[in-house]
């Protein structure tokens, strides 16, 4: 192999570099630590690693390094520089950034903003189509391109020198007296604000603060926008070797023997692991509180394959291309099992066994591949059964949801090392890191002392994450090796190999009484785990509760069957089961509703759960088993709900009142075109009572300031900026006076991680409990300061602690007499904190559609979502996780799927293929964020996370429904599955197919 | 992402068709690299040597006949950068900003994409409605053929170079698809072009179809279609699509 001297003008200076042939130019960016350049895919369809090519973006990763000879490349390296003269040292397109919101992870912010600097230099007043068409190769899973655009014409005003208006959030005056329906008038306008600003309806319950419920700009912008060392890959270690893993090319086989032995010889390779030299000791791989819920049925390596992309074996070597050669020089003889992929096929008689050893704990019947019989009922199957009898009118549907991944567009990365102390150390991006430490520890012969977990940026995870994916498997090379070790996956390995959504077969069954009042809701599932248990448990387990809380109904019965097939491994994805549920039960509201003469939001308003209602469901499908005798009044309970004033605020933005105007549902100009609108109604949780938990620490330094150490685990979603505003707001101080640090098990308190949409509930509630305390230190040491008799008087304000009397020390002169002067202490407050509650947040989801009735091709039109998180500790953070969990939600609904065939292959493990919206075909987006006041939360929050997951599909499905009078019960609505649905429809008097 | 082991960038076309009539090496040539660089011609990971032809003065937009409206097309011109010219048909315009994403139609060569002939290539079948033909180069012989018998008879394709693509500027032109999304690749695309009667012919209308056999081809290639059925549409839903695509399509050029 020969190599290329490549010339080029680096960000506007010369640099000659020597390169092998297949180097790429992503490769040779990286080695020089351009770290905003960010690994996507091999096929650089994601962007994230996309640079300016004399001026022109494109994707680094598909582009060879000798392209490049001669050429000009472009990247962040330049913005910075020519930020430098402007004020502050930030360059126009960076502040702007920063300033709305426009990241969450920021793992492609770099390509994005590059690719504004190409944009501006173009044109300085940029069409939105222009902009969305900038975007159109970076995709972001994370923002729905709402504040991204935002921040585009903003800096391109800036750079105009036009004057720019703070973006902090329109507050809105509320249409409810936050309980009553209400008439909305039609030509309300509504909010005239961009759509990017956040809408909020106060509430008069919330108090006025200083830093919470403020746009605060996220703590850590800085970083993103600079293009600084963030990621777990963005390090460099001496003597790193790189592993790869081979995986499975069969369903479900047999490993009948494996030859290493070209593979060991050949030279740079360190290390081949399989079944036949690793410990077989089992495990669950969710990520989850100890003890982890059975089935352990997974070992490090296997002598059976489950799924295509199952592991195999792994190889740690001194570059990727030895360890991809290794991997091919490896030999392995299989025997090939029969497979089943569906989860109504997966008990027949027929269908093979899947967990035919006997060593894995926690199976409830192997011999029928079923891991679960999950039940939980608020009555005796007899008054179930005389409910229904009872029952003027009986209702049952089944629906079908399908696999989608998370696509997180940083794949999963681990590198772990030994430290000097020969202690493990793993750095990786999780959202787990305390239990990944926990459970890792005995799969390679360590104690949790001997573990450290560090956890960097995270370039998104949405749940994929909240597993111990591959973190054993670098730990394994590093012990065998006594090197580090990186792995990080490809695309491929990321769809087929790391976790995916739960397919569902759901039916529900509902008695009505002749005033539209449910008398009794069923639910029964056969829910697909594919070949591991994982979450399995506890994803079920939410849907039922997801899927039997919404609506109060006297008798209520859940049954569900995991069962084993042979498909990707699902496990945690955002929602976490709810999505599953809500579809099928909004859907199934929905027809009851018209079968019944009811306009669907009046049934459903007849029937949802509202302030003082109990959550009856809730205690029988506990994560830690089901209470069976509950007394009324110990059920717990719907303290606050503004789902009234979320569903006038979203009807009047959406134009309801277009649904019943034939002339827009019909387009004379367009006879093919059918126009609908739908609604859902949402309701989620806010973390697991009595299990999740978390844990912080503050302290204070010399100049007043503070450093927040907490185990949560940003991921993107600006946890960090939230948890710091709490802190901030409890010790009287701004934001940049508070820096945070998470999460490191060495040095971070406990947390259970980022899931359940319990950061800012639980994690928020740890820091705020910690800054209590920590408060309280202060005011002692002022008052004795200040001469003051009682602490109690004094407040801390502006970074200073005030007396009664209008004196007052700053914080800093706290900090130096504490430390240096007298009775020198280190002040510092702990704090954790555990729930007993599950405060619901509520939500009105909207959807306006245009259906091809003619081909079945469905467009969306304009999505709106109104929540009631509680209060929003950040409102550009909150509704950014609004909008881009929508966007999510819309491509679960519409066109993400994961397709196999019938040997269990993944056909469309590529982006594109597999369909995520791109900025350039986005529907006009609105979020609405109605306040109410949690009194168990941190100042008034509920969760946001999740609960833009679960409205989209029965949203889209009521709107597809009232455009065309078709009910469809499977998704995602792809232009096939809408055309037989419509033909079906017209041959039979059915309106459900 | 392919394994390249030897990289070439010759500064004339006989020297890259001398490369690329080597004995017994594997070698691709170089576009933009949206295919070859990211792995699609290279299943089996063995070894590639590329020839890159960005020295070979390939890419641009000339007018050769103003008047019929012809125009030539470098095959080493970027999508983007025909997506950007005042010069390429309107109707070419689109859908070569259709065809790829910014990051990639920045890169994406309109030789590239007819060498790949990708079954599901709008921007290919809007080529095929505007009458569009291909200049190789085999063996120092040049040959000027059809874009619809060049991707009937791909292997004409072996071991020579495309250097251009012209086409004719229609009077009217639509399209229309079907997608899973506004901007998701077609699962069947019609483009529709009406062109101007030359040298005392007829006006004709021209229509290339994606997504309803092995390449695009012409409405008038009715023995080729043969839909390929995958999870996005099968074969009968892509068949019946054409049919109402290109019903929708005549009716946008008669209107």
């Amino acid at each position: 192999m020969s190599t290329n001297r490549v010339s080029l003008q680096l960000d506007g200076q010369p640099r000659t570099f020597w390169v092998e042939p297949h180097n790429t130019l992503f490769d040779v960016l990286r080695r020089e630590a351009h770290w905003a350049v960010r690994f996507g895919s091999d096929s650089g369809e994601t962007g994230s690693a996309a640079v300016l090519f004399d001026g022109r973006l494109v994707s680094s990763e598909i582009m060879l390094a000798a392209q490049a000879d001669g050429h000009e490349i472009t990247t962040i390296a330049t913005l910075n520089q020519r930020g430098s003269l402007f004020p502050g040292g930030m360059h126009p397109i960076q502040t702007a950034f920063m300033a709305t919101g426009a990241m969450q992870s920021g793992y492609s912010v770099g390509a994005m903003m590059l690719g504004t600097l190409a944009l501006l230099e173009a044109t300085s007043r940029p069409s939105e189509s222009e902009i969305r068409d900038m975007l159109s190769g970076i995709l972001d899973r994370e923002t729905g391109y709402v504040k991204v655009v935002e921040a585009v014409v903003r800096a391109a005003a800036i750079l105009r020198g036009d004057a720019v208006t703070p973006f902090v959030p329109d507050f809105l005056t509320p249409l409810t007296n936050g309980r009553d329906p209400v008439e909305v008038n039609p030509a309300d306008p509504g909010s005239l604000a961009n759509k990017a600003v956040p809408r909020v309806i106060p509430s008069r319950d919330v108090p006025d603060m200083a830093v919470v419920g403020k746009a605060e700009l996220k703590v850590d912008a800085l970083k993103l926008v600079r293009g600084n060392s963030a990621f777990v890959d963005d390090i460099e270690m001496r003597g790193m070797l790189f592993a790869k893993v081979l995986r499975s090319p069969h369903a479900h086989a047999r490993i009948v023997h494996i030859d290493d032995s070209k593979a060991r010889d050949l030279g740079g390779v360190h290390a081949v692991l399989h079944h036949g030299n690793t410990p077989r000791i089992h495990y669950a791989s969710g990520g989850q509180s100890w003890p982890n819920p059975y089935p352990w049925d997974q070992v490090s390596f296997d002598n059976v394959v489950r799924h295509v992309g199952d592991r195999v074996c792994a190889v740690a070597a001194e570059t990727i291309a030895i360890a991809e050669e290794a991997l091919r020089l490896i030999e392995v003889e299989y025997e090939v099992l029969p497979a089943v992929f569906d989860e109504r096929l997966a008990m027949d008689e027929s269908a093979p066994m899947i967990h035919a050893e006997n060593d894995s704990p926690g199976i409830e019947d192997a011999d029928r591949n079923l891991v679960h019989h999950l039940k939980g009922a608020t009555k005796s199957p007899a008054d179930m059964e005389r409910a229904f009898a009872e029952s003027d009118r009986v209702f049952e549907q089944t629906f079908r949801v399908h696999q989608v991944q998370q696509t997180p567009i940083e794949p999963h990365i681990a590198i772990s090392w030994l430290d000097e102390d020969e202690r493990l150390v793993v750095r990786t991006s999780t959202q787990v890191p305390f239990h990944v430490r926990r459970m890792l520890a005995p799969l390679v012969g360590l104690t949790v002392k001997d573990v450290r977990i560090i956890k960097p940026r995270i370039g998104g995870g949405f749940g994929a994450k909240q597993e111990m994916l591959i973190e054993d498997l670098v730990a394994h090379l590093t012990m065998a090796t006594k090197r580090p070790v990186r792995l990080e996956l490809t695309r491929l390995e990321e769809f087929v190999s790391s976790r995916t959504r739960h397919p569902q077969t759901i039916t529900y069954k509902t008695g009505v009484d002749r005033d539209g009042k449910l008398t009794a809701q069923e639910m029964r599932i056969r829910a697909n785990t594919g070949p591991y248990g994982t979450h399995g448990y506890t994803v079920q387990m939410v849907t039922g509760l997801r899927g039997l809380s919404s609506y109060n109904a006297p008798a209520k019965n859940f049954d569900c069957e995991v069962v084993y097939t042979n498909i990707p491994v699902p496990g945690a994805y955002r929602g976490y089961g709810a999505p599953q549920a809500e579809f099928a039960l909004e859907s199934h509201m929905e027809d009851i509703a018209e079968a019944i003469g009811l306009d669907a939001i009046d049934f459903k308003r007849k029937n949802w759960v509202k302030v003082g209602d109990p959550m009856d469901i809730a205690p029988r499908l506990g994560e830690r088993g089901a209470v069976v005798d509950i007394a009324d009044e110990d059920l717990p309970r719907v303290m606050t709900s503004g789902i009234e004033e979320c569903v006038a605020q979203g009807k009047r933005a959406i134009g309801w009142h277009r649904r019943s105007d034939p002339s827009w549902v019909i387009p004379t100009e367009r006879p093919h075109i059918r126009r609908g609108l739908g609604f859902a109604f949402c309701m989620h949780g806010t973390a697991i009572p009595f299990m999740d938990m978390g844990g912080c620490s503050i302290k204070m330094n010399d100049d007043g300031s503070f450093n927040v150490l907490s185990g949560a685990a940003d991921l993107g979603t600006g946890a960090d900026t939230v948890l710091a505003q709490i802190a901030a707001e409890v010790l009287g101080v701004g934001i940049d006076d508070v820096k945070m640090y998470s999460a490191d098990t060495d040095l971070t308190p406990f947390d259970v991680g980022a899931y359940a949409s319990s950061t800012t509930y639980i994690s928020g509630m740890a820091v705020k409990k910690a800054a209590d305390e920590l408060r309280w230190k202060i005011k002692k040491r002022a008052a004795k300061m200040l001469g003051v008799d009682e602490p109690c008087s004094i407040v801390l304000r502006d970074k200073r602690a005030w007396a009664p009397d209008g004196s007052s020390v700053s914080l800093e002169e706290v900090a130096l007499d504490s430390l240096h002067t007298q009775d020198q202490e280190q002040f510092m407050g702990i704090g954790s904190h555990v729930s007993t509650e599950c405060p619901p947040p509520f939500a009105a989801q909207f959807a306006e559609i245009e259906v091809d009735i003619e081909t079945g091709q469905v467009t969306v039109t304009k999505l709106v979502m109104a929540v009631d998180c509680g209060v929003a500790i950040n409102p550009v953070t909150a509704s950014g996780q609004v909008e881009g969990g929508m966007i999510q939600a819309l491509g679960y609904a519409h066109c993400e799927e994961l397709a196999l065939d019938e040997q269990g292959n993944c056909v469309n493990a590529s982006f594109g293929p597999y369909k995520i919206y791109r900025a350039d075909e986005m529907p006009e987006i609105e979020v609405f964020l109605v306040q109410t006041m949690e009194d168990s939360g941190p100042f008034g929050a509920k969760a946001v996370a999740e609960i833009p997951k679960d409205g989209v599909a029965p949203a889209l499905r009521a709107a597809i429904k009232h455009a065309t009078g078709v009910g469809i019960n499977e998704i995602p609505f792809t232009p096939e599955r809408v055309r037989n649905a419509l033909r079906l429809a017209m041959a039979t008097p059915s309106t459900s197919s | 992402m392919t394994r390249v082991v030897h990289y070439h960038r010759p500064s004339s076309t006989d020297d890259a068709l001398a490369l690329l009539s080597r004995a017994g090496v594997t070698t691709r040539l170089l576009g933009g690299g949206t295919i070859v660089n990211a792995g699609y011609q290279n299943l089996d990971a063995s070894p590639v040597e590329v020839v890159d032809l960005q020295a070979l003065a390939l890419d641009g937009v000339q007018v050769i006949d103003a008047e019929l409206g012809v125009v030539a097309i470098g095959a080493m011109t970027t999508l983007g950068a025909m997506a950007g010219s005042s010069l390429v048909p309107s109707i070419l315009r689109e859908v070569a900003k259709a065809e790829l994403p910014n990051t990639l139609r920045n890169m994406a060569t309109v030789g590239g994409t007819i060498a790949h002939a990708d079954f599901e290539s709008v921007l290919l079948a809007g080529l095929l409605a505007c009458h569009a033909t291909v200049t190789i180069v085999n063996q120092a012989v040049e040959h000027t053929l059809s874009l619809a018998d060049l991707l009937a008879h791909q292997t004409i394709l072996k071991g020579a170079l495309i250097t251009k693509v012209e086409v004719r500027t229609p009077l009217r032109a639509a399209w229309d698809a079907v997608r899973r999304t506004p901007a998701d690749v077609p699962i069947v695309a019609v483009v529709g072009a009406f062109h101007r009667s030359v040298a005392g012919g007829e006006a004709t209308t021209l229509l290339g179809a994606s997504g309803v056999a092995t390449t695009p081809i012409l409405h008038n290639e009715a023995n080729r279609v043969a839909p390929p059925g995958d999870f996005r549409g099968s074969s009968l839903y892509r068949s019946e699509l054409i049919s109402t695509l290109t019903t929708r399509v005549l009716r946008t050029l008669e209107a």
